[in-house]
């Protein structure tokens, strides 16, 4: 892929931002000029986006020769990407159900086992370590309100 | 002798045993963050925020400022000895500061970015007294026409200092003042894009995305690329500059503090900018140019003094205007109004005691790294060596239990983690994410002054030119905007003719 069809995708998305967010201000009361309503900014910065996204599609077309680019930086990394986006989500989900400590620890152990590529006994230990630090710091100490789960911590 | 006075006040509050130990702390933290790639100041004030909470406002904002300037310090530590630099606006002391270490000097080039720190960073705390207590008080004349000026102004400066495309940062500003209107409506009390969500009532809040877009981003990045971290190791036992490097120090020192200083001021990566505009001055006003990136000593004094310079100029728009000027400043805003602290030309006669305090543990602070740094550089490279596969697990439970902590609430983290992968995304795509930042966070300040001037001319745009002080800051604004469309059609009419000739030839 090269340099011009990134800026023709990332052009096209905020054109389709611009037309949701003009549509979205135009359910709302926008006013009149010398009495602006709660729609108003909004649907003028969507006006404005709209203009400029048509200028980052023009801008792309007109550029001559671009340089070719890849996306991924290394192909055997990008899975650890997607992973631990997968993974911090889950965990955000999932911890109000098994508490703060125990999700902690299995996605500690995930990111250090899978991710970090450290072997199990350390991960295991890192795990342990850190999930109990945080759980002495954050909810006995600073007394944040983590959902306990069925263990009650 | 009001100043004098102020500043008494002003020590006696940093010194109380309460304040002095929150702004080691900060400075503290703040040299660890710069030392650590990949995790910078507004991540580590992000993370640092909900902690605050249970702190009075004057120790929260010590402890915050702390790291912002202590982050500076500890960047230039990994530029000059690993080549990486540990911050963005260390970027430039890699190029001679490696170059020095790698000549088995990099004990001077050490020593003379923490005094030059050190008097660019004192400097400008001493600027920043002189110079803020006037422009409240200008400031106090300001009304919503004034404000919307100003802070349009602010926007066109930071999208003209944009480091890419000039379109993807209106792209980004645009975003951000969007993001800034989901909620509920600060006149009508409508409710506007929440689709029903509870957590989107109260808006998208600051943290989230700062530690989504700087926070994550930054580690996904990482994650796919596996960082080089050969530690340079050097015997760094003399690291008091000598004489010779004193004497050629001086010039890009003091001016590296002005330049810095004033930098600072502006919207936008402050502190980035005057490091590189040291480093290009330094260049053009030197006898021997060819020696920088070679490790002359003036390419590390003139940029690590500047980018320290422009912490204290950064403090000026927050204190005065209640505008915060980057990323760091906006989370240190929502910091103060977290204590119901409103900033602004008021803050110094309502909460004197907290300016004051926090300017001058800002001078305790500069000295208190001056000491830290210069005896603990063997520390900070042990910590270099932990590897990424320890840390980076660590910065992303961080992350997580600061966007959960502000309000109990998962929802939050998932907004953060969102932000995170549109951050990355951004990065791939050339998108930067500092006016999407500075946009968010004025965008209730600029919509709601926009509203009120229309109310007060019935309609007419025309009220932003009649009053001289929008007047002057809407031309500067819109200046700034038509110059880079200038240079664009002057560039392709170039090419044209060139074309033109060419095919004539």
């Amino acid at each position: 892929m090269n340099t011009k069809r990134y800026d023709l995708i990332s052009g096209l998305f905020w054109l389709l931002c611009s037309a949701l967010i003009i549509i979205g201000s135009l359910h709302l009361p926008v006013g009149t000029v010398g009495n602006p309503g709660p729609g108003f900014v909004p649907l003028f910065v969507g006006i404005l986006l709209s203009t400029i996204s048509l200028a980052i599609l023009i801008y792309s077309f007109l550029q001559g020769s671009s340089e070719g680019r890849v996306f991924w930086r290394d192909k055997k990394q990008w899975p650890k990407v997607v992973t631990t986006v997968l993974m911090i989500l889950i965990y955000t989900i999932a911890f109000p159900y098994l508490g703060f400590f125990v999700s902690t620890l299995f996605l500690m152990f995930f990111l250090f086992k899978a991710i970090g590529g450290i072997n199990w006994k350390a991960s295991l230990a890192g795990a342990i370590l850190t999930s109990s630090c945080f759980y002495l710091v954050f909810k006995v100490w600073l007394k944040v309100q983590f959902p306990g789960g069925p263990l009650g911590m | 002798m009001d100043l004098l006075h102020n500043i008494g006040l002003g020590f006696s509050s940093a010194l109380e045993p309460g304040h002095l130990f929150f702004c080691f702390l900060g400075v503290l933290v703040g040299t660890l963050v710069g030392v650590l790639p990949g995790l910078g100041p507004a991540a580590a004030i992000s993370l640092l925020l909900p902690a605050t909470f249970y702190l009075d406002p004057t120790s929260a904002i010590i402890m915050l400022a702390g790291i912002y300037y202590g982050a500076m310090y500890g960047g230039s530590t990994t530029s000059i000895l690993v080549n990486i630099p540990g911050e963005a606006a260390s970027v430039v002391t890699c190029l001679d500061g490696y170059q020095m270490a790698r000549q088995g000097r990099a004990g001077p080039a050490l020593g003379i970015s923490a005094f030059g720190s050190f008097i660019g960073g004192t400097l400008s705390v001493l600027g920043l007294m002189i110079l803020a207590p006037p422009l409240a008080k200008f400031a106090i004349q300001f009304g919503p026409p004034e404000y919307f000026a100003l802070i349009f102004c602010g926007l066109s400066i930071l999208i003209y200092l944009a480091k890419g495309s000039v379109l993807k940062a209106i792209a980004m500003a645009l975003i951000g003042l969007f993001l800034g209107t989901i909620g509920s409506d600060f006149i009508t009390g409508q409710l506007r894009f929440t689709f029903g969500n509870l957590t989107l009532m109260d808006g998208i809040g600051l943290v989230p995305v700062v530690m989504g877009l700087f926070g994550i981003a930054e580690v996904l990045e990482n994650l796919e690329q596996t960082l080089q971290r050969d530690v340079f190791m050097t015997s760094y036992s003399g690291l008091l500059p000598n004489r010779k490097d004193w004497k050629v120090s001086i010039g890009p020192i003091s001016r590296g503090s002005i330049l810095g200083f004033f930098l600072g001021i502006l919207p936008g990566g402050g502190a980035v900018i005057s490091s590189f505009a040291s480093y290009a001055v330094e260049k053009r006003l030197s006898k021997h140019p060819e020696l920088f990136g070679k490790g002359a000593i003036e390419g590390v004094a003139g940029p690590e003094t500047a980018n320290n310079a422009a912490t204290g100029g950064a403090f000026i728009p927050l204190l005065t205007l209640g505008l915060p000027c980057n990323a760091v400043m906006a989370l240190v805003l929502g910091a103060l109004l977290i204590h119901g602290v409103q900033p602004g030309p008021l803050l110094m006669k309502q909460n004197p005691d907290l300016f004051w305090g926090v300017v001058a543990s800002m001078y305790i602070g500069n000295a208190m790294l001056l000491v830290l740094n210069l005896p603990l550089i063997g520390l900070w490279v042990k910590i270099l060596k932990v590897p990424y596969s320890i840390l980076f697990p660590l910065i992303l439970l961080f992350c997580i239990i600061g966007a959960y902590s502000l309000n109990n609430n998962y929802e939050e983290v998932i907004i953060m983690i969102l932000f995170g992968v549109f951050g990355y995304l951004m990065r791939k795509f050339d998108y930067e994410a500092a006016p999407l930042v500075f946009a968010l966070v004025l965008s209730p300040l600029i919509e709601n002054a926009l509203r009120q001037s229309l109310l007060m001319s019935h309609g007419s745009f025309g009220i932003f030119f009649i009053r001289p002080i929008s007047l002057f800051f809407m031309i500067i604004g819109i200046a700034l905007f038509l110059l880079p469309l200038f240079s664009f059609i002057k560039r392709s009419l170039m090419r044209k003719s060139q074309g033109i000739k060419k095919i004539t030839n």
